[in-house]
């Protein structure tokens, strides 16, 4: 029980944490946006970020054919309807994962 | 102002769904087959937002060259990320906690892992029916 309730309290403290965090980053770029100068590099952090998050993730063969489908079938969702991108290579992706890890076992 | 409060809107309705999930919805109750699936969404939406942001990148580059340089700079991160120790991601969230309950379920653990963890604690007449 003691796992069970910690664990919840942690996700509710972590979400909290993140919350804030999130929210002040977002609004401190919001106000100082205006004063930085146009580098073209600063375009790449964002990149940087999500790189970072997804490259450990990538510690199999499902999620590794999860990842080369979004890849592909998210900019090409773009092309056609640019707000779905995501979406549906996010789907794909999924879907892909499963079907792997199916074959595998 | 109005941005500002739309973006804690935001943030708001993201920690709810994101809280929701682990803390008021008992994911064992899910079915095995979305749970497993749910193991494959991190790293799906996360190549979808590399690759559309770097094609985007490429998309609105002024030539060949801006491209390549785009490109080689996402395999470069790639690279770095890939050769980075695991360990030092998990770093900042153990901090956040001071190391009491440590970040175990966060990206090591299955989806059927965190769902038995994110189970309601047993209520007091539950509790006592056992003893």
């Amino acid at each position: 029980m003691a796992d069970r309730t910690g664990f919840r309290r942690y996700w509710l403290h972590f979400g909290v944490l993140l919350l804030s965090i999130w929210t002040a980053s977002v609004a401190v770029g919001v106000l100082l946006a205006p004063v930085l100068p146009s580098l073209p590099h600063i375009g790449l952090i964002g990149l940087a970020l999500f790189v970072s998050m997804l490259m450990p993730r990538l510690t199999g063969r499902p999620a590794v054919a999860s990842a080369a489908t979004a890849a592909v079938v998210g900019p090409l969702t773009t092309l056609l309807v640019p707000s779905l991108g995501i979406i549906a290579g996010a789907c794909a992706g999924v879907a892909a994962g499963t079907v792997t890890a199916r074959r595998i076992s | 102002v109005t941005g500002i409060g739309l973006i804690v809107v935001l943030a708001l309705a993201s920690w709810v769904l994101r809280a929701g999930f682990v803390v008021l919805v008992p994911a064992s109750r899910m079915p095995a087959q979305a749970r497993t699936a749910l193991d494959h969404l991190p790293p799906s939406v996360l190549a979808a937002l590399v690759a559309v942001d770097l094609t985007g990148s490429v998309g609105t580059s002024t030539g060949p060259g801006e491209s390549a340089v785009v490109l080689g700079v996402g395999a470069l991160l790639a690279l770095a990320a890939w050769r980075t120790p695991q360990r030092r991601a998990g770093l900042p969230a153990g901090a956040a906690r001071g190391g009491r309950h440590r970040p175990r379920a966060m990206v090591s653990e299955s989806y059927e892992q965190r769902a038995e963890l994110s189970q309601a604690p047993p209520s007091k007449r539950q509790r006592r029916a056992q003893t």
